[in-house]
């Protein structure tokens, strides 16, 4: 297994080189132009809460990443120093009366995007996981 | 953005995420300051688009209908198309395959 792990501080102009990086780090192995895409954005916008929501957007309180590239899969946990929230609560935003506001989608597209997503320290840190489409593509050590 | 005729086109680049959708929305404020009633937003050049990019063009279609405006988009990758899908908010929007269509549609 490889561990690569980094810490952000907490600004959104910092996500798209970040994401960047991410996906440079996952060349290679076999996931399809579609996976990459879904793993892209559920990165961003996983990142994207753990900033705004999670750490209100202040600089000095970080963001701890980690990827864990697996034989069949990948895993990417990302944990901020916010007070958490009830992931048990979270509104469905395809429901009619939600389908129109500005926020509440990010989580529902993660869940969608990923194979498994779970959520740990009361809902601070979140693991996503993706299979490779090809078994035996990724680090077997 | 340019203008052709009555129309207005904006041609976003790259990734409209919670990073760059503030450049899309100083836009579209520029948009609605000039009192346009008819936007066509081409989407052929946009690599990826996350929840913070889809509120911004919400956020537009809910101005411009406001004014009595219209607001369309073409040219939407099949991955940002079926992210539209999936959260359910295609049917918003008047979606052409080209810039060309959705002008014609005004």
């Amino acid at each position: 297994m490889i561990h690569i792990s980094k810490t952000l501080s907490s600004q959104v102009k910092l996500i798209p080189s970040c994401a960047t990086q991410l996906i440079d780090a996952l060349q290679g192995l076999s996931f399809t132009p579609e996976d990459l895409f879904k793993i892209k954005l559920s990165f961003e916008e996983a990142l994207a809460n753990a900033i705004v929501h999670g750490n209100h957007s202040q600089p000095d309180l970080s963001v701890e990443i980690a990827l864990r590239i697996k034989e069949d899969s990948i895993e990417i946990d990302i944990v901020n120093q916010g007070e958490g929230f009830d992931f048990g609560k979270l509104p469905d935003p395809t429901r009619v009366e939600n389908r129109e506001k500005l926020s509440g989608r990010g989580l529902f597209l993660i869940k969608n995007n990923m194979d498994q997503v779970f959520f740990f320290d009361q809902g601070r840190g979140i693991t996503m996981i993706k299979v490779f489409a090809q078994k035996g593509a990724g680090c077997g050590h | 953005m340019h203008k052709e005729g009555d129309i207005v086109i904006c041609f976003p680049s790259g990734d409209i995420d919670i990073a760059h959708s503030p450049q899309l929305r100083k836009v579209f404020d520029e948009i609605i300051k000039q009192n346009e009633k008819k936007v066509v937003v081409d989407l052929s050049a946009v690599t990826l688009m996350d929840t913070a990019g889809l509120a911004t063009l919400i956020e537009m279609l809910h101005r411009l209908q406001k004014s009595n405006g219209h607001f369309k988009l073409s040219n939407l990758d099949a991955k940002i198309k079926a992210m539209f899908d999936v959260l359910k908010v295609s049917a918003f929007f008047d979606i052409y395959d080209t810039r060309v269509n959705a002008m014609g549609a005004f």
